[in-house]
């Protein structure tokens, strides 16, 4: 049961977005599979609530600080994703210390670096803080880099220099990037997975479904390298 | 016939999303959790810059009995000093009235 996290104390990244494709991807792949939406604004929690997608996936909206490790003692699924707000709070910092895996969200500007730099900093700390006790405890994270240009589209300079940067840092990056797509937006829009809104002009929506299959199979991947099968 | 020898079979494809569906029957649906210490993690969440979004509920104001009062200074560690405070937050009271509460049962 991996908790993973994805965090990024800068609004607007494209957190939930990832969050969403991720999590109803692998529901459709038939793993059992529950957000916890800890953003104050609800993304997800209205996305389920308030649409009509026929998805496995389960979520639990109106997590607060004090009933964060209840709520995950209380689940019982393969995978349990932690959407966060952005901002730099408790919950954030909490949620970071009981994840197996947190995902940091970025785009390509110094804002978005700058705070994820700070998500980075509390995921380290933290897992120095719970060594104390668990020495064999790891945090391990990854960056991903968000609403890219989409495969064949030009790169901007600050994203090359970015993603040089992270590389010379030793910060360990997704080789997965989650372009910016049309699709995406409509998942939001419409309230349906990628899969359900087939019969939609949003786009490529075969590319985007194929790059949410890459970065999850990605994920799976270094779920299974770094040990993080929440047991 | 192949002149160099590259008569091999032709390689199994498996479909991608296969294999991924296959990989997640490693993870399994639920394990028991190493509890964290809280105050340890928010303390660190702090130094960062981490701090709580969420208001404190405010505390209800009562209208007490005319009696004279003294005042009471206590100093206690840390962990009972918090569950004070908890007990008097869930149960919506004012210190006194907890003390008041203790004191009777007590009696």
């Amino acid at each position: 049961m991996p908790i993973i996290a994805v965090s990024n104390p800068k609004g607007g990244v494209g957190k939930s977005t990832a969050t969403l494709l991720m999590a109803t991807y692998l529901a459709e792949q038939g793993a059992s599979v529950c957000v916890l939406d800890a953003d104050p604004n609800q993304p997800i929690y209205d996305w389920k609530t308030q649409g009509e997608s026929k998805t496995t996936l389960d979520v639990v909206g109106g997590v607060k600080e004090s009933t964060l490790m209840d709520t995950l003692d209380g689940l019982n699924h393969q995978f349990i994703f932690i959407d966060l707000e952005g901002t730099a709070s408790v919950m954030v910092s909490r949620s970071i210390a009981m994840a197996d895996f947190v995902i940091v969200p970025l785009q390509a500007s110094a804002v978005d670096v700058r705070q994820a730099a700070k998500a980075i900093r509390a995921v380290r700390d933290e897992e120095k803080v719970a060594q104390r006790s668990n020495p064999t405890r790891r945090i391990p994270y990854r960056v991903v880099m968000t609403r890219t240009p989409a495969p064949g589209a030009p790169v901007s300079s600050v994203q090359r220099q970015l993603e040089k940067e992270i590389v010379a840092a030793g910060i360990s990056k997704f080789a997965t990037n989650l372009a910016e797509r049309l699709a995406y937006k409509a998942v939001f829009v419409e309230r349906l997975t990628l899969t359900e809104l087939k019969d939609q002009k949003v786009g490529n929506l075969e590319a985007a479904k194929d790059n949410v299959h890459t970065l999850v199979s990605e994920l799976i991947d270094t779920l299974q390298a770094v040990g993080a099968h929440g047991q | 016939m192949s002149k160099f020898g590259l008569d091999l079979e032709p390689e199994s494809t498996v479909p991608a999303a296969s294999d991924l569906a296959s990989k997640l029957a490693n993870f399994p649906p639920s394990s028991p959790k190493t509890a964290i210490d809280l105050k340890a993690a928010d303390a660190v969440a702090a130094s960062l810059g981490f701090v709580s979004r969420e208001a404190t509920p405010r505390r209800r104001r009562r209208v007490v009995p005319t009696e004279p009062k003294r005042q009471l200074s206590i100093l206690m560690p840390v962990s009972k000093y918090e569950r004070f405070v908890a007990y008097a937050d869930r149960h919506r009271l004012t210190y006194e009235e907890v003390i008041s509460r203790f004191l009777e049962t007590a009696d």
